[in-house]
């Protein structure tokens, strides 16, 4: 639990979201808030890293899109993930549901994340890594690249593996809406 | 709307020897005395810091440094980063020693969060994965993966705003 | 499936599922759950104290099997009781690959088995996944399975694809040992072959083992799963079509002939001899299975030995497999040289049954990808959640409690029905086990308010943010009687726990063992939760009932795991024992004694269950 921020750190936007102003945003104008989302200090999202395929076109580029209800810790970096396709290489958006929460100095290159997903800290989600709805992944893993975590997976290790499932009751305890609350 | 990243502004201007095809970006940090010196056709992300405060630094040909890396040489012996390496995001490259999240020296590739103790030298295509092990590579891709990288840094090219003349003099 | 209690994230809260008892075929009383979980301690116990009769006892060996974290457990409406992961029937719904996701029907599974049959493989190394890198110029194969955490690709083992398209059935085609197509296609060659040809070529062969000679240079190599595997199929299909003709199915003769085939194969499963087992088998009368097991350690298992020490100098320690690697692999390799990649093993959605009444506790949606449930009766919907901090906000430290100080906690109760409950929590004074905790609940009877969900929203944002506040304020609940704080649907109450001093770690009793083992440091307090309440009788009995209320009871078990007790000794209490042992607070010196006089035998048990419970976890 994050302690009590001071007041004025963070700039609320219409939607709700509240973002760091010690966070570190490039490339903003393509990265869509879905709302009620806290960005905390320190925090990277690369929103510059867009899709290369039309060269020159700036606007219409979607990075990185992120739902409702999520929270980026501290030192947390998203960036889109990249690779070469028919001989040219692209960056690809990244899209985050809602109830996402990662965590302080987790690294994540996915190309999608579900909803109700909690990434602990020090993680490292791996380029173009599909993450479904309701997983957990406890601290310190390391998502290969281009890895699928199915729904209802409690995920550890280095690369990491399912090491369980989560209980039916996963989504309610991955919700978000009082953390948000408490920012 | 999301605040201005600050402008970084080195305290000490190191001596740099930049090469002319490189793509750095405004908000990368250059600090030290030592010299640095970058090689032809390498990428250095937003928010990277190379401290050349005990040691010089010399980054080859076709890397990408990353954002949030630190590169910095303990000793005035310096660091060397070889041709096509890609420092990966949070990293930390102390010579040829310790390092943070992905690394990729040469023909080596460290495993995210893996960790390379001082003194150790790592030979030629060593993968380090998972929590420390270790293996000789012999997957044969290396000369598609230097392919991939140079076709990364072209687009990159595109997309980092480069300004080396803020850390020439 | 048992609770780490020993992992140190405290504090946690666990619930006793009452199934540990009986996996009760008819619904349980509600009004008795959770009695003693070992009786032979109990024995001891109920003479010394009576009341303490049914105190649930968390060090108990089987308290392991029977605690759940409340996320964990489910509830069945029929019986009114908690059901576990232990007392529920699971169902299939689905089989997915959790790789690709698509969903595979059951029919493929008994046909293909458990694993994906696309192009989902995990890396033999490391088990990250693997993905299909071309490695030609461009787009162009051939094609290889690459790991893009360690990097190990199926060239490693000398495999191409020519398509980067169902791989699954090009490796199966490539990794086919040329011995297994002549055995598809010459079908027996096979050991098995003389005993299921038929019934006139059975008894002539037994005498005649020559059939394939030990020096056989095929028998030389081992059998791979596939190969026996295919064997034994169609030997059994053969037989299985046969049986109604010869005198198998009647003979008791034939069945023992069988029955000393099946031990005599389980001994040798993983020799060659295989085929020698047909000559010891030819014995078959009565001493013919000792014969094969005699065959058995003759066999050259020195070559091999010495083969594989060959090689072990060839390819160097790192060319080894590792035990996961080995076991992960179906023909456990010893050289990293002979990994295969492994495809995808598929898993499941499942719904699940009350055992005791069969009524549906969870249905999920069947499609794979899909989280929702058509059915979810979750305990935390119906039972009042436990949670538990410190109540000086600043201490988070739950691993070193300092011995006989007072320490005090906030157990918070959250109602989530929507009819206000009473709750009555009970503790025993001193929690069980040797070094027991003395244990006070401030206020063990309160009311807890309804969970009125409509206004949720609304009063959540004015409730929450004054709590802070209302705390300070309320600084009188530390009074004996009263509640520390309360909400909308949650009250939260003082409980005060003295922890034990207890021997340093190593100092030994008289029996040599250890006079404090790990487990003794922590303290887990079981508390009893009753909750009454009364709502509307439910419409569907005739619907007469619109103004009748029924009072509900429901009891269970909780463990409460506060923390682990520090190894130091309160700084005064160092310095005395220093002096002498008798120095040490006469609390103790009892306890110990209780301990050591007072259960005699038990206690010898209790510690055998100790070692049960670490061999559990």
């Amino acid at each position: 639990m994050p302690p009590k921020q001071t007041k004025g750190e963070y700039i609320e936007t219409d939607t709700g979201n509240k973002v760091s102003r010690k966070s570190v945003i490039l490339g903003s104008q393509n990265i869509i808030l879905g709302g009620k989302t806290v960005i905390q200090a320190d925090c990277t999202i690369r929103g510059d890293l867009r899709r290369t395929v039309a060269p020159g076109q700036h606007s219409g580029n979607v990075a990185i899109a992120v739902g409702r209800y999520c929270f980026l810790s501290r030192s947390s970096v998203l960036r889109p993930p990249g690779r070469t396709h028919q001989k040219t290489f692209s960056y690809y958006p990244m899209k985050i549901g809602d109830h996402v929460f990662v965590g302080e100095g987790s690294v994540v290159e996915a190309a999608l994340i579900g909803s109700y997903v909690h990434i602990a800290k020090d993680c490292v989600i791996g380029k173009f890594a599909i993450i479904k709805d309701c997983v957990r992944i406890e601290e310190g893993t390391v998502i290969a690249p281009n890895t699928v975590i199915p729904s209802f997976s409690l995920v550890s290790g280095r690369p990491g593996v399912v090491i369980d499932e989560l209980p039916e009751t996963a989504q309610e305890g991955l919700e978000l809406k009082n953390i948000y609350r408490m920012i | 709307m999301p605040p201005k990243p600050r402008t970084s502004e080195a305290v000490t201007k190191p001596p740099t020897i930049l090469a002319s095809s490189i793509v750095i970006a405004e908000t990368a940090a250059l600090t030290g005395t030592f010299p640095i010196k970058i090689g032809a056709n390498t990428v250095i992300h937003p928010r990277a810091k190379l401290t050349s405060a005990h040691g010089p630094i010399t980054i080859g040909e076709y890397c990408i440094i990353c954002e949030r890396t630190q590169i910095s040489p303990p000793d005035a012996e310096g660091l060397v980063i070889g041709d096509g390496t890609v420092v990966e995001v949070n990293a930390l490259v102390e010579g040829s020693v310790g390092a943070g999240s992905v690394v990729e020296v040469g023909n080596c590739k460290l495993g995210p969060l893996t960790k390379v103790l001082e003194g150790e030298v790592i030979e030629d295509n060593t993968v380090i994965f998972g929590s420390g092990q270790r293996r000789i590579d012999a997957s044969g891709t290396m000369d598609a993966r230097r392919r991939l990288l140079e076709r990364h840094i072209e687009s990159l090219r595109i997309l980092i705003p480069s300004n080396p003349s803020k850390f020439m003099n | 499936m048992a609770p780490h209690l020993t992992t140190y994230s405290f504090p946690t809260v666990h619930i006793s599922c009452p199934c540990d008892e009986s996996i009760a075929i008819t619904p349980k009383s509600p009004t008795k759950p959770g009695a003693p979980a070992a009786p032979e301690e109990d024995l001891d116990e109920s003479e010394e104290e009576e009341e303490e009769e049914e105190t649930f006892d968390p060090r108990a060996p089987r308290s392991n099997f029977s605690l759940f974290p409340l996320d964990n457990l489910l509830y069945c409406e029929d019986c009114k009781q908690i059901r576990c992961p232990r007392c529920v029937h699971d169902e299939i719904v689905c089989f997915f690959c959790p790789n690709c996701l698509f969903e595979v029907a059951s029919s493929t599974v008994k046909t293909d088995g458990n694993r994906c049959t696309r192009n989902c493989f995990s890396c033999p190394i490391c088990f990250a996944s693997l993905v299909v890198a071309p490695t030609g110029e461009g787009q162009a194969g051939p094609y290889i399975l690459l790991c893009n955490h360690c990097l190990w690709s199926s060239a490693e083992i000398g495999i191409e694809f020519e398509k980067p398209t169902s791989i699954t059935t090009q490796l199966a085609e490539k990794l086919k040992p040329p011995a297994l197509a002549r055995a598809t296609t010459v079908s027996f060659t096979s050991p098995l072959s003389p005993v299921s040809a038929s019934s006139e070529s059975y008894f002539p062969s037994m005498g005649a083992p020559t059939i394939i000679t030990p020096d056989d240079e095929e028998d030389k190599k081992e059998l791979s799963p596939e190969e026996r595997f295919l064997r034994l199929k169609a030997h059994y299909a053969q037989q299985r079509a046969g049986a109604g003709t010869d005198e198998y199915g009647s003979s008791p003769g034939a069945l023992s002939r069988l029955m000393g085939l099946y031990s005599g194969l389980g001994s040798g499963s993983r020799s060659r001899s295989f085929g020698r087992g047909i000559g010891g088998f030819s014995n078959v009368g009565g001493k013919g299975k000792l014969e094969w097991t005699e065959w058995d350690t003759v066999k050259e298992i020195r070559d091999d030995e010495e083969e594989l020490i060959e090689r072990i100098k060839e390819v160097g320690f790192l060319g080894t497999t590792n035990k996961e690697q080995r076991i992960a692999q179906n023909h456990q390799p010893r050289f990293i040289r002979d990994l295969r990649p492994l495809a995808a093993l598929l898993r499941t959605k499942r719904s699940k049954r009350c055992r005791a009444c069969r009524h549906i506790l969870v249905k999920p949606e069947s499609k794979p990808t899909n989280i929702r449930f058509r059915i979810k009766l979750v305990a935390m919907n119906y039972i009042p959640a436990l949670s538990i901090s410190r109540l000086d906000p600043t201490a988070f430290n739950y691993i070193a409690l300092t011995p006989l100080s007072t320490h005090q906690f906030l157990l918070t109760i959250t109602n989530p029905l929507f009819d206000p409950i009473n709750v009555t929590l009970a503790t025993p004074a001193k929690t069980p086990g040797r070094y027991p905790s003395t244990v006070t609940i401030l206020c063990p009877t309160f009311e807890v308010g309804a969970n009125t969900e409509v206004w949720e929203e609304a009063l959540q944002t004015i409730a929450n943010q004054p709590a802070a506040t209302i705390k300070k304020g309320r600084k009188t609940g530390m009074l004996i009687g009263t509640v520390w704080d309360l909400g909308r649907n949650w009250t939260t109450v003082v409980i005060e726990v003295v922890p034990p001093l207890l021997p340093l770690p190593g100092e030994l009793g008289e029996d040599g063992n250890e006079l404090a083992t790990e487990d003794d440091r922590l303290v887990q307090i079981p508390v009893s939760v009753r909750v009454v309440y009364e709502t509307d009788l439910e419409r569907d009995d005739g619907g007469l009932g619109k103004e009748a209320k029924e009072k509900r009871e429901h009891t269970y078990w909780s463990v409460l795991g506060l923390g682990r007790i520090s190894e130091k000794m309160p700084t005064k209490t160092v310095e005395d024992a220093a002096g002498s042992s008798a120095a040490r607070p006469m609390s103790l010196v009892s306890v110990a004694g209780k301990g050591v006089v007072g259960r005699g035998g038990a206690g010898e048990e209790a510690s055998g269950g100790r070692v049960n419970r670490h061999s559990v976890r």
